[in-house]
């Protein structure tokens, strides 16, 4: 009998249990993630009506809103027309249009177009209002391609669309016999290869690789400032002692008469990373140990029947860092960036010599640091290649000094402007404040306000077009700095 | 012949089976009370004869068919049972039960020693009724706060399979080695966490010297006793009991969205000179949509989170037994679900924080001889937790308080999974971390198992015939634990966009972390434990005169069985010896003394300081049983006076053998980690060295126990029967000798940092704790309301630290872990204000702004830095813990409530969700603090705002430990709402059941606190834990 009592209860307990679990299961547990929000075609039983579009003016790449219903929230079925090109349509509300204003347009005549699902246009409307394009200096992109899956790049030659380039370095600008506009560029720090971005035929191609060279890790590079024939390469040889100067070339050269295509040693001296050539011809360099300047070929050594050159001072005593130098086009003084500064040395035309060096703008210290202001107030962070320019506000308030400096500032992302004065302002770069409070990427845009470069180190300008040119180098691309 | 022989043989054996077959007979009657109404479901059972008995039916009626020669047994909960002899023949056999009269003197107190009746105890013990730990939740650590008192308890995350309560005996006593108590599972040191609640028959806390002496050194810091359920005599009894519970968050911290959030990051940018974040037309693509890529708006909390789980638990067990033997066998089954929505494409897996645990046990009681009891218990937990695969639930927590709602989406249009990267976090200086939905769901799936036996016997031997009331008890314990953890990890190829689009509208994306096919990682690990004691007891009273005393050794063994690796010390076991003996001698249950003490050795310490003797008396006068009180005031139930002393010992160091010095070679800190320095017998430029030894730990060879003293005075009153009853203790601590390293010795002694360690420390702490109850019947209805309370409080009257010119930077005079920070004094009203106030030194002072908070120059130096902060509120755990509950009874129904409250706890707040921006993109804000009075440039420049100027990227003034962030932790909640309802016994025994109860409890419904942002039990300074379980429970009990 106990064992019926079981039985029974048992089935009871069960099918009471098996009732809360009912129960319980049934809750429904939706929510989560449910995947993209599912786009809308616009409804054909109701009219697309447009009201207006804002804001009315503005530079390339400007967002322009367009207002109205019925859009429908798919963007691969709007089309928004500004000055008869395609503008890139960035999102759909419904009510609210958002596309940016494209490039190389003229007119500023606005024209959406709206299609249903299968593509056929719904509405078309052109605003009785104009979109004015105004023109400001803009950062966008030259050439240097990029696999997107995995951020890599390679030394590829072909044009500019196919080209790809390893971490651009060091530009140098040139026009050859046939007036074409060349930029030799070092493709990676210590240089893997010398590239030639032909800008007129829009093509890029390698002058020779390192080992065709024999190079042991090219810092810089100059032409020859009398002729311009010769193209002089600065090597970083590892030899930091004076006693071992006469292992390795520290200078090469290469000759424009052979396309620049073959290397010779020119100088053999201790690890250097850049040199100048003055107006008549001087040579300077400089080395690590103490960062002493020189100029070369000054002193015959007999014993090794060799030329060394002649030690003129340290650029900041009793410190060694890369240092860069840069000559002014009229020979007033050479620029040195090292030290997070930069350094300003006059050119002493009777004696032939630079004169020792004083900080003309950085942190007297060698501190990094970030901050636009006068002189040794101002603060960078590992301060690249720099060129002068001409400024022609100088010219018309007849200034001594007519150029302007502008620096790659490759640890703040950015490109400097040093006038003569000292004044320090950043010029291009650090755009598109986001809250991650990052300030490198690869943006184009207006300069100041949202383009960005990554770790910039090279940079060359086109005095006829007022192009800059900018070797950016974690984006391994080369980007342009210009009105538009 | 021998054929012949072998069949008469046969014949005669089956002969006298016949001969032997006993009558059956049958035996019907009514059941009834002592006022003559029937009795519904009473019990009849044959003595002896296990699984063989009837219920009354609804008249009284029944009807039994026995064996002749029988005892017959007739019992009915809350009646004395009654015995009949049944001979040969049929009979009709009425029986008029009689309600059983158990007094207050018959209240039994479990102790370290065996059941006790309580009128006797001298210590400070207080029994828990089993009954009043019901919680619906895995463990029964979650039930100690506010229902034990002397206990103070939190529990710190909600997390399925990590939700148990952290709980200290009378707070916390030292700050050297551990505070925990010592927890008794059938006499031996077991975990409770992983208990099935249905198996514990008794549940003691031992709070005072006298109490915990037999335990010798690890008693120290207050023991658990809880017994299992033992089989009795009698009919078989089953019950089942299944419960569902529903489980929600007590609080979960809310965010702002996305628009809010762009909008004071603009805000805290741009009310401190910097460039705002978003344009206006940004802000509006947030709010409209229009670029969810780009400008999403994401709630990843909604996204994370379930609005609750489901728990099921299911339990059944069967106890009876006859005279000779007893069992109880029991089983259960524990599922708690995750609060985490999973994947549902995902079929093969389940990255959900799940729990699952199966109890069992078996618990045997033999008589082997009329003076032998063998007592076998075998009992055991498997469980197995489940969780996402790349990151321990805490990340995933991390993640969602730091993922802001604007930085990126769940996914990119074009599939692309998004992920953020932190420089400088918690262990590199680069890091991923995956948002939410990423790391609950898509990084694959880890599983815990854990195992557990625990096994022992007991042999009871009473050695009547030496000397009466002496008794030898040996128990032998074997528990082993392992634990094995196997994770499959993987990770989608992840991505993060520009912050802006390229000329031609298209999103640049930059891949961050590439895919991680599946991988496997696994580990393991176990212990073993072995308990042996032996016990020699003498109990006798001669007259009025009570005798009793016990002798008892002791010895435990505890070893890691696996993965110690090449680490001898691990290797070796840990062992303890010991010999704790008691006297103790009663007149008339009036006057009480109590004398015991515990030898102990610890393996801890070097040869001469291994042992120590540490000796308890206790007294106690029962005054109620004086005769002029007993004549005179009979309503005087109890009324004890307690009174205790004794020293205590423990060796809970940090490190083993301290004794031992090491030796290794010799490096010495150049700036880049620690380099090895040696010999050279070589030349310059071509080194030949050769190490030197040096030590890599001093020993200390004096190390010996801490020690501490108890005093306990305690009063037991009970009125009017038991109808009220009270216990309230005072007790007073003070420990000496806390093991603590010396960090403090003068660089001359020459040891080169490798610091010894010392018994210095010293602490003292008070309190009081009590519960009390009162049973009152009102008609039919009968009510008990009961509360308890704890408080305790600490002092270091000493520790190894620096002398200091300001005594408040000191540790000593302060609680353990004491709060300390600033002292704000509001916010500046402007920068006149900053001007006329000493300097604040923190940071760069020129970025001190009205609206930040300024402090108060404790030394008056003029300057606001380090030497200005002082202790502040309490600590973090909570050093007064009460529970008020009231239940009633009406027929069939109960009914239930428990308010439980914690107070005198203040914590800080802090991290990248209090701070705003504190870490720029990285942290979310809370709505609360958003919609807070807080000080807004030119909208709310209020100087006592709860929240100051925000700032973006941190602001070294504003966040730092002070006032302004310390927050009161104490609390008050329903922690327990029951109702129940069993069936009526007319109904439940034509359901041929003994007992049917359907009751729902609901758990944490309520919470009142100060404190608002997230539940203030956890005691988190940043909220970012697995939040308390709020829960509602459906179950069903089932007795046959």
């Amino acid at each position: 009998m106990l064992k019926e009592i079981k039985k029974n209860s048992q089935r009871g307990f069960i099918a009471i249990l098996l009732a809360i679990a009912l129960a319980a299961t049934s809750c429904s547990l939706d929510g989560g993630y449910q995947g993209a929000k599912p786009v809308i075609p616009t409804d054909p039983s109701k009219p697309v009506t447009f009201t207006d579009f804002s804001p009315k003016e503005g530079p390339v790449r400007t967002l322009v809103f367009i207002e109205g219903s019925n859009f429908g929230t798919d963007v691969s079925k709007i089309e928004v027309i500004i000055g008869g090109v395609s503008a890139p349509v960035i999102g759909s509300s419904g009510t609210k249009i958002c596309a940016m204003a494209p490039r190389r347009s003229n007119r500023g005549d606005v024209i959406v177009r709206i299609m249903d699902e299968g593509g056929k246009v719904v509405k078309e409307h052109q605003f009785e209002e104009l979109f004015t394009l105004q023109s400001a200096l803009q950062v966008n992109t030259l050439t240097g391609k990029v696999d997107p899956q995995t951020n890599a790049s390679s030394i590829i030659n072909g044009s500019f669309e196919e080209a790809e380039f390893q971490n651009p370095w060091w530009l140098e600008f040139d026009i050859d016999e046939e007036g074409n506009k060349i930029i030799y560029c070092i493709d990676a720090e210590n240089l893997a290869a010398l590239r030639k971005i032909n800008l007129t035929a829009r093509e890029v191609s390698t002058v020779f690789m390192k080992g065709q060279a024999g190079v042991h890790q090219v810092k810089s590079m100059l032409f020859d400032t009398p002729t311009r024939d010769t193209l002089f390469l600065v090597d970083d040889n590892g030899r930091g002692n004076w006693n071992d100067r006469h292992q390795m070339p520290n200078m090469f050269y290469a000759l424009r008469n052979e396309s620049f295509r073959k290397v010779y040693p020119y100088l053999y001296a201790q690890c250097s990373y850049s040199a100048v050539s003055m107006h008549d011809g001087t040579i300077f360099y400089n080395t690590w140990t103490s960062s002493e300047v020189y100029k070369a070929k000054q002193v015959w050594d007999e014993t090794a029947q060799m030329w060394d050159g002649k030690a003129l001072f340290s650029v900041k005593a009793n410190s060694s860092d890369h240092v860069f130098m840069f000559r002014h086009p009229e020979d007033l003084y050479v620029y040195m960036t090292g030290f997070n500064g930069v350094y300003r040395c006059a050119y002493d035309k009777t004696t032939k010599e630079l004169v020792s060096s004083v900080l003309h703008v950085g942190d007297i210290g060698g501190g990094s640091g970030y901050a636009d202001a006068p002189g040794t107030s101002a603060r960078f962070n590992r301060p690249r290649q720099g060129v002068f320019v001409k400024n022609k506000e100088y010219v018309a308030q007849g200034k001594a000094d007519l150029y302007d400096f502008y620096v790659c500032d490759h640890n703040n992302n950015c490109i400097r402007k040093v006038t003569p004065e000292g004044e320090v302002s950043t010029f291009a770069g650090r755009g598109s404040v986001g809250i991650d409070g990052q300030v490198w990427g690869w943006i184009d845009g207006e300069a100041r306000e949202t383009a960005r470069f990554r770790e910039p180190t090279g940079i060359c300008y086109d005095e006829e077009e007022e192009v800059f040119y900018v070797a950016d180098r974690e984006n391994k691309r080369i980007r342009t700095i210009s009105v538009e | 012949m021998k054929k012949y022989i072998l069949s008469v043989l046969c014949l005669m054996i089956y002969a006298m089976g016949v001969f032997a077959q006993p009558k059956t007979v049958e035996v019907s009657g009514t059941i009834v009370d002592s006022e003559g109404l029937p009795l519904i479901g009473a019990t009849v059972t044959v003595k002896d004869k296990p699984g063989l008995g009837v219920a009354s039916d609804i008249d009284g009626k029944y009807k039994i068919r026995l064996e002749s020669f029988q005892y017959l047994v007739f019992s009915y909960l809350g009646y004395e049972s009654q015995e009949h002899l049944v001979k040969d023949e049929d009979l009709i056999l009425d029986v008029t039960m009689r309600e059983s009269k158990s007094t207050i003197l018959d209240e039994v107190t479990i102790t370290g020693m065996g059941p006790q009746k309580k009128v006797t105890v001298t210590g400070a013990i207080t029994t828990v009724e089993v009954g009043t730990l019901r919680t619906p939740v895995s463990s029964i650590t979650n039930a100690l706060a506010g229902n034990v008192a002397g206990v103070l308890a939190m529990q710190r995350s909600g997390q399925p399979g990590d939700n148990t309560s952290e709980f200290w005996i009378r707070g916390i006593s030292t700050f050297g080695g551990s505070s925990s108590a010592l927890i008794l599972v059938d006499g031996f040191e077991r975990s409770m966490d992983e208990l099935n609640i249905e198996d514990i028959e008794s549940f003691s806390v031992l709070k005072d010297a006298s109490a915990t002496a037999i335990y010798g050194s690890r008693g120290a810091n207050g023991v658990i006793l809880i017994n299992t359920k033992r089989g009795s005599e009698g009919k078989v009894e089953v019950n089942a009991k299944s419960e569902y519970t529903w489980t929600t968050r007590t609080r979960t911290p809310k965010f702002v969205d996305g628009l809010r959030y762009a909008s004071m990051a603009n805000e805290a940018r741009t009310t401190r000179n910097q460039r705002p974040v978003y344009s206006d037309q940004e802000l509006m693509m947030i709010e409209e949509q229009l670029d969810p890529d780009i400008y999403p708006n994401v709630d990843w909390m909604d996204l994370l989170l379930k609005d609750g789980a489901p728990t099921y638990r299911t339990s059944v067990s069967v106890k009876g037994g006859g005279s000779k033997a007893r069992y109880y066998l029991s089983g259960s089954f524990l599922d708690e679900g995750g609060m985490y929505h999973v994947d549902k494409t995902m079929k093969e897996y389940d990255t959900n924080a799940n729990y699952q645990r199966y109890n069992y046990r078996l618990n045997m009681d033999m008589n082997i001889t009329e003076s032998t009891l063998v007592q076998v218990g075998i009992g055991g937990a498997l469980e197995k937790a489940n969780r996402s695969g790349a990151i321990n639930t805490d990340d995933i927590w991390y993640s969602v308080f730091g993922y802001n709602p604007v930085t990126m989406p769940v996914m990119y249009s074009n599939g692309y999974v998004p992920v953020m990267v932190r420089e400088g976090t918690i262990t590199s200086s680069w890091e991923a971390i995956y948002n939410p939905w990423t790391s609950a769901t898509q990084t694959g799936y880890s599983e815990i198992w854990e195992n557990t036996i625990n096994s022992n016997i007991t042999l009871e031997q009473k050695l009547d015939f030496i000397t009466e009331g002496l008794k030898f008890t040996g128990r032998f314990g074997y528990d082993t634990y392992n634990y094995n953890y196997i994770q499959r990890r993987k990770n989608p190829e992840m991505w993060r966009a520009e912050r802006q689009r390229d000329s031609d509208g298209k999103i640049v994306f930059n891949r961050l972390v590439p895919e991680r096919l599946m991988s496997q990682g696994s580990s393991a690990s176990g212990d073993r434990k072995e308990f042996l004691e032996a016990e020699l007891s003498y109990g006798r009273a001669f007259g009025n005169h009570n005798i009793g005393s016990v002798l008892k050794y002791t010895q435990d063994n505890y070893v890691n069985t696996s993965s110690i690796g090449s680490d001898i010390m691990q290797g070796i076991a840990r062992r303890h010896q010991g010999l704790a003996g008691n006297f103790s001698y009663g007149y008339m249950n009036r006057y009480l003394l109590n004398f015991n003490f515990g030898y102990n050795g610890s393996e801890n310490f070097a040869k001469g300081h291994q042992f120590g003797f540490f000796p308890a008396y206790s007294a106690a006068w029962n005054i109620a049983e004086e005769s002029f009180v007993k004549d005179n005031l009979d309503w005087l139930g109890m009324f004890k006076i307690r009174y205790s002393y004794g020293e205590v010992g423990t060796d809970n160091s940090s490190s083993r053998f301290p004794y031992l010095a090491d030796f290794g070679n010799y490096e010495r800190n150049t700036g880049a980690g620690n380099q090895p320095v040696y010999y050279n017998w070589g030349d310059l430029n071509s080194a030949f060295g050769y190490d030197g030894l040096t030590y890599t730990r001093v020993s200390s060879n004096n190390v010996t126990w801490e020690i501490a003293k108890k005093h306990d005075l305690g009063l037991d009153l009970y009125l009017w029967g038991d109808k009220f009853g009270l216990t309230v203790d005072y007790f007073d601590e003070k420990r000496e000798g806390i093991y603590m390293r010396r960090d403090f010795l003068p660089d001359m002694v020459g040891i080169q940092g490798q610091n010894p360690s010392a018994n210095v420390g010293s602490v003292k702490t008070k309190g009081f704790d009590g519960n009390f109850k009162l049973d009152q019947r009102v008609g039919d209805v009968a009510l008990q309301l009961r509360g308890n309370f704890t408080y305790s409080k600490n002092e270091i009257t000493e520790a190894d630290e620096m002398v200091n010119r300001y005594p408040y930077l000191r540790r000593t005079g302060f609680r353990v872990d004491q709060a300390k920070g600033l002292v704000a004094l509001g916010l500046f009203k402007d920068y006149e204000d900053i001007r006329n106030s000493p300097r604040q030194d923190f940071g760069d002072q020129r970025d001190v702004m009205p609206g930040d908070i300024k402090y108060k120059d404790i030394n008056g130096d003029g300057i606001i830095n380090n030497d200005d902060i002082v202790p502040i509120g309490a600590t973090t755990r909570p050093n007064l813990i009460y529970g008020l509950g009231l239940s009633a009874t009406w027929k069939g129904f109960d009914f239930n409530l428990h308010f439980q409250g914690a107070g005198k706890s203040h914590f800080f707040i802090d991290g990248f969700t209090v701070y705003p921006f504190v870490n720029g993109e990285w942290g979310n804000i809370l709505e609360e603090m958003a919609n807070a009075n807080r000080w807004i440039l030119g909208v709310n420049e209020d100087p006592n705002a709860e929240y100051p100027r925000l700032s973006y990227g941190g602001n070294a003034n504003n966040y730092r430990p002070s006032t302004y962030w310390l927050r009161d932790g104490s609390y008050l909640r329903l922690k327990t709402l029951e109702m129940g309802y069993s069936l009526p016994k007319a109904l439940t025994t034509r359901l041929r059941l003994e007992k049917l109860r359907l009751h729902i409890i609901g758990q944490n419904l309520l919470t009142f606190s100060k404190f608002k942002l997230w539940d203030p039990e956890m005691g988190s300074s940043n909220g970012m834990k697995y939040p308390l379980g709020k829960t509602v429970t459906f179950g069903l009990t089932v007795n046959i």
